[in-house]
């Protein structure tokens, strides 16, 4: 697992993985509802 | 949320697993460690499809009915296509992207590795689920993977756990696609440009993103299912307003790229074993990846070449008939550019290479029946057919199957630091390739003259094909534990592998020395391309 010494890097690194992550679960899930709710729409 | 691979401080100064036993392989956060869980998962998964799959062939393997209900039969091609396509083939691909991913791109492990652990761990949860509605009250579902309305609500007591169980399978492939993602674009080593990663990453890439786009629209259409049997919805219900062609339109949204999201990490491993084996670098590496994304957006747009017979109309066949033969075209890129790597190149036929060349030849045969299919009135006659079954199996058993077989031989000395028995693994590629052409080629036959699939009786004409079916089949099977027996073999010991194992092969997991140690690339690496700074 990453040993690699903690740096401000690191903290960005870890920022920006969290949010990629978060934003590709979004989408995702967006995906879900949006798409059952799309099909309740058309009547 | 959730940990990330920057937080996971606690092993510094160990050089192998935190827990050892049973807990090694519950608590796992090492990519390696769940790479390998994935694989064996998918071995397993392999026999339990296969066995279902031989149960087919046997009733199959005379007219008439002889060892099962029709029933039953129709539950057994259920839950052979739904086993092996997101119990084997898929934890497959996963297992490999886990295991190489991070070591080609100079990462230190995936990015998410708790979430990397859940992933992995619904999947038993959810097969075993799967499976255990054959043994409930009206048995497993009945329809066809494809789940069509109204036929799969007619499901009895398993109706609801095997849409929990497909909703489950589709969480972990989703929350892996995430996991590929993010450590593709935040772990990779800063010296190694997007367009320079290995095909195999870049193909996983693309395939993670149509996870995404595609896995929550099979979870709509279910929840939809469920919603029509339990909470009075009529989606799909003529007699409420509901069509269930919509069904049709959805599950092929998600159908037709899936069955790209199977084969794109098959593609990415033979653009790998073809350059090694050849001693070249991959021809047109630029071109591959740009026909790889293009073939992720053309499958996007070509699902109703599924149901040209439902009925649509004329504007709509003449649309997705030339949609899905353009796909022929980067696809044609591919074949064409691993032939162009082959050219001229010191070819050696190591085991992995022996399957790679036979994904070339077998895997278009697939590729051509299917622009046969595209063609709108001649699909009137192939539809619901053995010939699709034909096809479908070119391009899954020597295309998909083979690229995982090739990737396994391929990286073995990688994983386990022994050679393999490479005599054994040629008398299991060479028994592989008879059998699966002598199971597969003659159901070309029987469709085109009319035997339909998903029926368990057929008229007796089709009998002498029928039987080499199903005697190829189980050929087929029962070589598939000489696969067990080589992999077993090279674990337990063998030959030392070297760092490189084969001749000079490119990327940095060769850099690594065999077995790769638990953790690698603790300091990011410095990626030089071999082959100038062109691709
Ligand atoms: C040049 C590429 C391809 C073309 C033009 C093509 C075309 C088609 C068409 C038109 C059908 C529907 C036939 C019918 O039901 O009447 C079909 C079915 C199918 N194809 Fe392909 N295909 C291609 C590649 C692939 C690949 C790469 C895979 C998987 C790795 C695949 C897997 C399947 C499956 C599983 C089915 C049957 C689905 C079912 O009804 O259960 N195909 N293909
Ligand atoms: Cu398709």
């Amino acid at each position: 697992m990453g040993a690699q010494a903690m740096t401000t890097d690191d903290d960005n690194r870890r920022r920006k993985i969290r949010t990629n992550a978060i934003v590709l679960g979004l989408v995702a899930f967006a995906v879900f509802i949006g798409f059952i709710m799309l099909m309740g729409l058309r009547g | 949320m959730s940990a990330t691979v920057a937080d996971m401080h606690d092993s510094h100064d160990h050089h192998g697993p935190v827990h050892t036993g049973i807990k090694r392989w519950l608590f796992a956060t090492n990519h390696k460690d769940i790479g390998t869980l994935y694989l064996v998962f998918a071995l397993v998964m392999l026999f339990v499809g296969g066995l279902m799959a031989l149960i087919i062939r046997a009733e199959l393997f005379q007219p008439g009915l002889q060892f099962v209900d029709p029933d039953f039969f129709n539950q057994m091609t259920t839950m052979h296509a739904l086993i092996m396509v997101f119990g084997m083939i898929m934890p497959a691909f996963a297992g490999f992207a886990n295991w190489m991913i991070p070591m080609m791109i100079g990462a230190p492990d995936m990015a998410l590795p708790r979430l990397n652990n859940w992933s992995f761990w619904l999947l038993p949860f959810a097969a075993t689920l799967l499976v255990s509605t054959l043994f409930m009250p009206g048995g497993a579902p009945a329809s066809g993977w494809t789940l069509y309305p109204p036929l799969v609500l007619q499901t009895g007591d398993a109706f609801p756990f095997a849409i929990f169980a497909i909703h489950l399978l589709g969480i972990s492939s989703i929350m892996a696609a995430i996991n590929i993602i993010v450590t593709i674009l935040n772990l990779r080593t800063p010296s190694m440009s997007l367009l320079q990663m290995p095909m195999f990453v870049w193909s996983w890439l693309i395939t993670a993103y149509l996870l995404i786009l595609v896995m929550p629209v099979l979870a709509g259409g279910v929840t939809m299912l469920l919603m029509d049997q339990f909470f009075g919805t009529s989606f799909f219900e003529a007699a409420g307003g509901g069509d269930p062609v919509l069904f049709q339109h959805i599950f092929w949204f998600f159908g037709h790229p899936e069955v790209y999201i199977i084969i794109l990490p098959a593609f990415g491993i033979i653009s790998h074993v073809i350059p090694a084996f050849s001693r070249k670098p991959l021809f047109g590496h630029n071109a591959m990846v740009y026909a790889t994304a293009c073939i992720a957006f053309l499958s996007c747009v070509v699902w109703a070449h599924h149901m040209f017979t439902v009925g649509m109309p004329l504007a709509g066949q003449m649309f997705f008939m030339f949609a899905t033969m353009l796909i022929a075209i980067p696809t044609g890129v591919k074949i064409f550019n691993w032939t162009a790597t082959m050219w001229q190149g010191a070819l050696t036929f190591e085991t992995p290479m022996l399957f790679a060349i036979a994904f070339l030849f077998l895997f278009t045969i697939g590729g051509f029946t299917g622009v046969m299919m595209a063609m709108v009135p001649l699909d009137f006659q192939y539809h619901d057919s053995y010939f699709i079954v034909a096809h479908f199996h070119y391009v899954l058993v020597p295309g998909a199957l083979f690229g995982a077989i090739a990737g396994c031989y391929f990286w073995l000395p990688k994983w386990t630091g022994h050679m393999y028995d490479e005599r054994l693994g040629k008398i299991h590629f060479w028994l592989t390739t008879i059998f699966v052409n002598l199971t597969f080629f003659p159901q070309h036959f029987v469709g085109l003259a009319g035997m339909p699939r998903r029926i368990p009786d057929y008229a007796v004409q089709f009998t002498n094909f029928n039987m080499m079916s199903s005697i190829g089949a189980f050929g087929f099977g029962f070589s598939q534990l000489l696969l067990v027996y080589v992999i077993y073999k090279c674990v337990k010991g063998g030959a030392k592998a070297t760092a490189e194992v084969w001749d000079n092969p490119e990327g940095l997991e060769w850099t690594v020395p065999s077995p790769a140690p638990y953790h690698t690339f603790e300091v990011p690496p410095v990626y030089t391309p071999r082959y100038g700074a062109t691709h």
